[in-house]
């Protein structure tokens, strides 16, 4: 029970990353390879609102939401937009490095080097469930990871703003051809995409204390989390987060904790060399969905 | 007249400039300066070791130069940040040694990072003294015939660590280590230790540095029925395990005796409620209160007077670093200058010699132990004889003397 809640605490974090690079990867076609450090930022925007500010929880995290939010906004004016054609010029593999470079040194220069204490949710209270012991703030962050999914799956799939998306997923020129302002739709993307990464931000600090490297491992593992589902997919990137964490949880039982990240990406390369488009792309998973209803 | 006279008076102007400039020279080159080099974490999770010994070494630096230097000439002193990362901190070393030209360099505090840029300083002839990292295999006289150690090697503390745990009658003990050249050789030591104590470990668990979440590292000792944790973690490391222990409820049932990579500060600071069941080992940086002592020795004592009155007081807002950590660099520097001056030259090979052969003459007694065995063959300053006063106690803040100075104290399971 313990390795099942670890599993899927973990993996709310890595679905969450997944699902936020899915986000502007199905519209854009791009990798943000910065999001793991808007992730960070968003993390050490909320130590400092709460250590520093005084704030409580949830003020604090709506802060590092709208910072994050600016951010990665910012990030698509500067390194994404002026680019032009992203098909045909990769100059953003170099401009979202580089963003994630500042950014990491932004973050080192504000915070400082050291790790810090990040308060559990529930001031780190526990219950026991089935004989183990599981924070209340490990359940929390499974809740919200899974509600966040569903409400992005549900206005994907049943707005206006959700269909607009889709179309520019699936055929941006044509989108524009029909009325649908696509860079707008990029633009939201972008901003949700922050918005998710503050949220992670928050609920993973705990575990990893805050600091400006806090996401250099597990940005990685959202990366290969999102390729797991399916790039550009993003219930598929969501399901590959879950599916990492409870590959990890449970790999821990049988080899040292010191190689448990190799054999994971081991199965991984299984995953993609049997399913390229990731599992979402298996037929069990599409009967009866066309191209665009994949987003 | 005047006109015949001016092309005369031009050259002597010039003649008189360029003296004036030579001389100039002649006498800076009469003094002269030494430059002595450190390469450590400034940032990042080690960065409280490599500030501690950049700390103290520049303190000594402003000592020696008031002092008019080493043999009349003033030391330069140049760092670089390697943010314990091996690969930067080759490169750096490099820099150092080709670029700053220096001619004695302190060690990184990192293991790994020694033993990425060892071979090229002791190509290059420089005298290097470890004062901080602990991997056996760093000290070699016939491998690396210009590196020193000046601290508790691995199988000096795995020795401590088991022989207190078994006194204490722990019986199910797991070892602790991450997957770094630090953590296998602090694993083997304490297996050889264990080995010799004739006890047997229950588990040896390893994990990567800096992984995100150590929950399965605590789910593992959880799994063995640990009663004690011997642990070769760094802060940080050590902190996320010891707080995912108490995550999943076992910290209570558990010891975590760690080696001296706990007293790095943002350990205390991480680890969360499960602090008080943590221990770690020091050595000579230490008052004996049990026996009425409220203040390190007298050696020992000024150097912290100097600590603070330069660097603050410890604590939040102040100092982050360990007083012993800052007293090692600052003894490495004064170690250097008494070779240099007892050699009578700069000269590599015989300041090596006498650091080899005149260790014992060394005055200054405010390094990890108070005598220093340095010979031909043997480049560890400390043995296991200078771990007599082990000391354990709870990592505390309020059982600290002058909230940053450990005090000896007992140990029962």
């Amino acid at each position: 029970m313990q390795q099942l809640i670890f599993g899927l605490a973990n993996g709310s974090i890595y679905a969450l990353m997944a699902l936020a690079i899915g986000m502007v990867s199905s519209t854009t076609g791009i990798v943000n390879f910065a999001h793991a450090s808007v992730v960070m930022m968003g993390a050490m925007v909320s130590w400092w609102m709460m250590v520093i500010c005084g704030l409580s929880y949830l003020p604090a995290l709506f802060v590092a939401i709208a910072v994050s939010i600016v951010l990665n906004i910012v990030m698509y004016e500067t390194c994404v937009k002026k680019l032009g054609d992203l098909q045909n010029n990769v100059g953003w593999i170099i401009t979202l490095f580089g963003a994630s470079i500042i950014l990491d040194n932004i973050a080192r220069m504000m915070f400082g080097t050291e790790p810090q204490a990040f308060p559990y949710l529930f001031g780190g209270k526990m219950v026991t469930v089935f004989g183990a012991n599981i924070m209340l703030h490990e359940l929390m962050m499974i809740t919200i990871a899974v509600v966040i999914g569903v409400v992005y799956q549900t206005i994907i799939k049943r707005t206006r703003f959700g269909r607009a998306v889709r179309a520019v997923a699936f055929r941006p020129s044509t989108s524009e051809l029909m009325g649908i302002k696509s860079e707008k739709i990029i633009l939201s993307c972008f901003a949700m995409a922050g918005a998710v990464a503050a949220v992670g931000g928050a609920l993973i600090a705990p575990i990893t204390f805050a600091s400006y490297t806090m996401t250099y491992s597990i940005g990685l593992k959202g990366f290969a989390a999102a390729v797991l589902g399916g790039f550009g997919n993003t219930k598929g990137a969501f399901i590959g987060g879950f599916i990492l964490g409870l590959i990890e949880a449970f790999i821990c039982i049988f080899v040292p904790a010191g190689i448990k990240d190799s054999i994971s990406f081991v199965i991984m390369i299984i995953v993609i060399i049997f399913l390229p488009e990731g599992i979402m792309s298996a037929k069990f998973f599409n009967k009866n969905l066309s191209a665009a209803e994949k987003v | 007249m005047v006109r015949k006279n001016k092309p005369i008076t031009a050259v002597l102007v010039m003649v008189l400039m360029s003296m004036l400039v030579l001389g100039g020279c002649a006498s800076k080159k009469a003094g002269g300066e030494v430059v002595l080099g450190y390469v450590g974490p400034m940032t990042g999770p080690s960065a409280t070791m490599g500030i501690a010994t950049k700390q103290g070494a520049e303190l000594a630096i402003e000592e020696i130069n008031k002092a008019g230097g080493i043999m009349g000439k003033a030391i330069k002193f140049v760092t670089r940040d390697d943010e314990a990362d091996p690969t930067k901190s080759k490169t750096a070393v490099q820099e150092l040694i080709d670029k700053e030209k220096v001619q004695m360099m302190i060690g990184q505090p990192n293991s790994t990072c020694v033993a990425a840029s060892e071979d090229y300083v002791n190509k290059n002839k420089i005298i290097q003294i470890l004062n901080i990292a602990t991997n056996t295999q760093l000290i070699n006289a016939e491998k690396y015939p210009y590196t020193f150690r000046t601290f508790f090697p691995s199988p000096v503390q795995a020795e401590a660590l088991v022989n207190i745990a078994k006194k204490a009658g722990f019986q199910k003990i797991v070892l602790l280590g991450d997957t770094t050249a630090l953590g296998n050789d602090g694993i083997a030591s304490l297996q050889a230790a264990c080995k010799a104590a004739g006890i047997t470990p229950v588990e040896a668990i390893t994990y990567k540095s800096g992984d995100a979440d150590m929950t399965p590292v605590a789910e593992k000792i959880k799994q063995a029925g640990a009663d004690c944790a011997l642990a070769w973690t760094l802060g940080a490391d050590g902190a996320k395990i010891v707080s995912a222990l108490s995550r999943i409820g076992y910290m209570d049932k558990l010891i975590y005796l760690g080696y001296t990579g706990l007293s790095l500060p943002n350990f205390r600071e991480l680890a969360g409620n499960g602090i008080d069941r943590c221990y770690t080992i020091t050595g000579f940086w230490s008052v004996d209160k049990a026996s009425g002592a409220t203040q390190l020795d007298k050696a020992r004592q000024e150097l912290y007077d100097k600590i603070v009155a330069k660097y603050g007081k410890y604590g939040p807002g102040g100092r982050t670093t360990a007083p012993q950590m800052v007293a090692s660099g600052y003894e490495a520097i004064y170690l250097y200058k008494w070779a240099v001056e007892t050699a009578g030259t700069f000269d590599p090979d015989a300041v090596k010699k006498v650091l080899e052969t005149k260790i014992s003459e060394f005055p200054l007694k405010v390094g990890t132990a108070d005598t220093y065995r340095f010979s031909p063959t043997n480049h560890e300053a400390i043995s296991g004889k200078d771990l007599v006063p082990v000391l354990l106690d709870p990592m505390l803040t309020t059982d600290k003397i002058f909230g940053d100075v450990y005090i000896r104290g007992s140990f029962t399971k």
